[in-house]
C-alpha cells in the first residue's frame, strides 16, 4: 500500500524531469520515460544526455531502492548490468545505504542512476570511466568491503564479513583487523550500521561467494 | 486566466472522457448482447408472471461509462441489467426468483459456458471479446416493490418504480433489498435535460459523421452516446478517483460512484463546458470537508445544503434522492470517519490535480499535471488537440556527482 508515498515521489521527480509517467502494472508501480540531465563529476567534462529508462518500485519500496533499466539500447549488457538486463548501480550493499540515506526517486536519479548514466557517456566518449568501477562477482564485492573496511588482507575482511553473515557480533572479543583493539572500539560501529541495510542471509551469500571466489584465485 | 486557456483545458478533459467512455461501436454490441440476454430470458416458463421489463441500470443507464482499471490494466466494462418480473412479491420469494433466472440463463448452450459464480445480486455472464475489449454483464433478478414500502416523500411517478432486488448473503439465505435504478435515472435526466437538449443536435452530427459504418442515418445516432459537461464531468471523476487509490493505504474506503454521481448532479448548475462544471462541484464539494472538524455542528450553512449531512450524532447522510431511506454514507463514521476522510482527501486531490493546476497559466504544465492523473488517454487526447504532451520548458537540471557508487556486476 505504497500509493500516497509512490505519488509524492513521482510528483517531485516530475518536477525535474518532465518527461516520466507513472504507470501501475501486476501489483507494483513503474516510472518510464526520458531522463534529460547535466552532469559533471569534479573537474571533469560536463555530459548533456538523455536516456530512455524505466524505474520499477517495489511492493516493499520505499524501504527497498527501485531497479531500473536502460530501454532504448544503448548501454550495451557488457556495461555492468545484470543478466535480466536491469542496471548495476554499484555493489549491493552500497546501493542500499546510499538509497537508505534518502529515500526518494528523485534522490535515487540524482545520487545513483545519472552518475551511472555519467559513467559510462563519459566512458563512450573519453574510453576511461571517471571513477573506475568494480571488478566483476566476488571480486568487485571483496574490494569494495576491503575498500570500506580501509584493510588490506582478504582474510581479515572475510573473518569481518563472517561476522555479519553469521550474527555472531561480540563487542567485547578482539576485532579480527589485527588492530589490537576490540570490536566495539574498532570496526564495531560499522558493522552494526551495515546490518541495517543487508539481512544476514544476504551477508551470507556474498561471503559464500567471496570465499569460493579467494579459493579459486589460489588454485591457480 | 484567460477563456482560451480554459477553453483549451476543457477539450483536453471532454478528450479523456471520451477515451474513457464506451465507443460507439461498443455500445452497439453491448445493446445487441443484453437485448439477446432480455429475449432469451423472456422467452422461459415461469409460473405466475404477467411479463418480464429489462433495463440497464448504473452507468450504462446514466451515461457515465468509465473504463475500470483492474491491477493497472484497462479491465472489462461492467454492465447492470435488470430483469424485473412483473409477480407480486410476496408470491415469489428471493431464492425462488434467483434460481429461476439462472437455471434460464444455463439452459442456453452459450451462455451456461460465459456464466459466472453467482453472485450476491445478479448472475454474471462473461464476455471475451476478440478485440480484447470485452464485458461483465450483470443480470439483476427483480420484482416491484411493495406499494406499502414505496416511499411516499417523493415524485409518484419515481416511486412507482421501486423494485426489490434479490440478495443472497454469507450464509447463503436470501433476503429482499430495495431498489429504484430506473427512478435514480429519471431523477438525473431530469437535472441533465437542459443540457442534453443544447448538445443534442451537434453530437448527433457528429458521432453520425465520424461513424458512418455504424449508423446509416443520423437517427440511428442513439441518445445514450449524447454527453453534457455533467456525465463529462462524472467520468472524469470516477477516472481520477481510480488512478488515486491505487494501491494506496485508503484504497477500501475510496468514495462509491453513486456517491459521486449523486453529489456531482446536485451540484451541476448548468455550465456550459466540463472544466466550469468540474470546478463548481470540486470547489463546493471540498468546502464540506469543514464538517469533519469537531464544531460541524455549529456550521449551519454547510449542514444546510443538503448533499452530505452530518448528524448530531456524528454519523453522517447522503441520502438517495429517489429513496431516502437509503442513506450511501451510512458507514462514513466506522473507524473514525476513514470514508469520510477518504473523501475529503479525495476531494483535495482533484482540486490540486485538475483545478488548481490551471492557475499556473502553462498549457505544457496542465497537459503534464493531466496526463500524471489520467496517463496515455491524456496523451493521445493532447496530441490530437495539438497540445504539447511533454513540457520541454524545463531545462535539464545540472548534478554535481559527489562519492558515486562505482558501477559492479555480478
Amino acid at each position: 500500500m505504497n500509493g500516497q508515498i509512490v505519488w509524492e515521489h513521482f510528483k517531485e521527480l516530475q518536477q525535474y524531469f518532465p518527461n516520466v509517467s507513472l504507470s501501475y502494472e501486476n501489483d507494483r508501480f513503474y516510472v518510464r520515460g526520458e531522463i534529460q540531465f547535466r552532469a559533471q563529476y569534479l573537474d571533469d567534462e560536463q555530459v548533456d544526455e538523455a536516456y530512455l529508462i524505466e524505474i520499477e518500485l517495489t511492493p516493499s519500496y520505499p524501504n527497498v531502492p527501485p531497479i531500473s533499466r536502460e530501454l532504448g539500447g544503448r548501454i550495451p549488457d557488457t556495461f555492468h548490468t545484470f543478466s535480466n538486463g536491469t542496471m548495476c548501480l554499484g555493489a549491493p550493499i552500497a546501493v542500499k545505504m546510499t538509497f537508505a540515506r534518502n529515500p526518494n526517486l528523485l534522490d535515487f536519479v540524482r545520487r545513483q542512476l545519472i552518475p551511472y548514466l555519467y559513467s559510462f557517456t563519459y566512458k563512450e566518449q573519453y574510453k576511461s570511466l571517471p571513477y573506475g568501477e568494480l571488478d566483476h562477482g566476488a571480486k568487485g564485492i571483496l574490494n569494495y568491503y576491503m575498500e570500506l573496511f580501509q584493510i588490506d588482507s582478504v582474510s581479515n575482511c572475510l573473518r569481518l564479513l563472517y561476522i555479519l553473515a553469521s550474527e555472531k557480533y561480540r563487542g567485547h572479543l578482539l576485532c579480527p583487523c589485527e588492530s589490537g583493539n576490540n570490536l566495539r572500539r574498532c570496526h564495531g560501529p560499522l558493522l552494526l550500521e551495515l546490518q541495517k541495510y543487508q539481512h544476514t542471509a544476504e551477508f551470507r551469500s556474498e561471503l559464500i561467494d567471496c570465499i569460493e571466489f579467494v579459493k579459486k584465485s589460489r588454485k591457480k | 486566466m484567460t477563456i482560451e486557456l480554459e477553453s483549451k483545458v476543457s477539450s483536453l478533459l471532454e478528450g479523456i472522457a471520451s477515451r474513457l467512455d464506451i465507443s460507439p461501436t461498443k455500445y452497439k454490441q453491448a445493446v445487441e448482447r443484453y437485448t439477446a440476454v432480455s429475449s432469451w430470458i423472456a422467452e422461459g416458463e415461469f409460473e405466475g408472471v404477467e411479463d418480464i421489463h429489462f433495463y440497464p441500470q448504473g452507468s450504462f443507464r446514466l451515461g457515465t461509462v468509465t473504463r475500470p482499471v483492474r491491477n493497472g490494466r484497462d479491465a472489462d466494462y461492467d454492465i447492470d441489467l435488470v430483469s424485473e418480473f412483473k409477480i407480486m412479491k410476496k408470491n415469489i420469494t428471493p431464492q425462488k426468483l434467483k434460481e429461476i433466472v439462472g437455471k434460464r440463463i444455463a439452459e442456453h448452450e452459450k451462455y451456461k459456458k460465459m456464466l459466472d459464480d453467482e453472485g450476491r445480486r445478479c448472475w454474471t455472464l462473461l464476455y471475451a471479446e476478440e478485440d480484447g475489449v470485452g464485458f461483465h454483464l450483470d443480470v439483476l433478478p427483480a420484482t416491484p416493490e411493495d406499494i406499502s414500502l414505496r416511499t411516499s416523500v417523493i415524485d409518484i411517478k419515481i416511486a412507482e418504480k421501486a423494485i426489490a432486488i434479490t440478495h443472497k448473503k454469507k450464509d447463503c439465505t436470501y433476503n429482499w433489498s430495495s431498489s429504484n435504478p430506473s427512478g435514480y435515472g429519471d431523477w438525473f435526466d431530469d437535472i441533465n435535460k437542459a443540457a442534453f437538449d443544447s448538445a443534442k443536435s451537434l453530437q448527433k452530427r457528429s458521432l453520425f459523421e465520424n461513424n458512418r459504418d455504424i449508423y446509416a442515418s443520423i437517427d440511428e445516432v442513439p441518445d445514450a452516446l449524447i454527453k453534457t459537461p455533467l456525465q463529462r464531468a462524472i467520468q472524469i471523476l470516477k477516472r481520477h478517483r481510480d488512478v488515486r487509490f491505487t494501491n494506496h493505504s485508503m484504497a477500501p474506503d475510496k468514495p462509491i460512484s453513486m456517491i459521486i454521481t449523486t453529489l456531482a448532479a446536485k451540484l451541476y448548475n448548468g455550465e456550459r463546458d466540463v472544466f466550469s462544471a468540474l470546478r463548481n462541484i470540486v470547489t463546493h464539494l471540498d468546502v464540506l470537508s469543514g464538517l469533519l472538524k469537531p464544531d460541524f455542528s455549529l456550521n449551519k450553512q454547510l449542514q444546510g445544503q443538503g448533499l452530505i449531512t452530518r448528524n448530531s450524532d456524528g454519523t453522517w447522510s447522503i441520502l438517495n434522492p429517489v429513496n431516502p431511506n437509503e442513506n450511501f454514507a451510512d458507514r462514513w463514521h466506522e473507524n473514525n470517519h476513514q470514508k469520510a476522510r477518504a473523501f475529503f482527501e479525495w476531494t483535495k486531490w482533484v482540486k490540486d490535480d485538475i483545478i488548481n493546476i490551471i492557475g499556473t497559466n502553462d498549457v505544457g504544465k496542465i497537459v503534464k499535471s493531466y496526463e500524471t492523473t489520467f496517463g496515455q488517454v491524456s496523451i493521445s487526447t493532447a496530441r490530437a488537440l495539438g497540445l504539447p504532451t511533454s513540457a520541454a520548458v524545463v531545462s535539464a537540471p545540472i548534478i554535481h556527482i559527489s562519492n558515486p557508487n562505482k558501477p559492479w556486476c555480478k
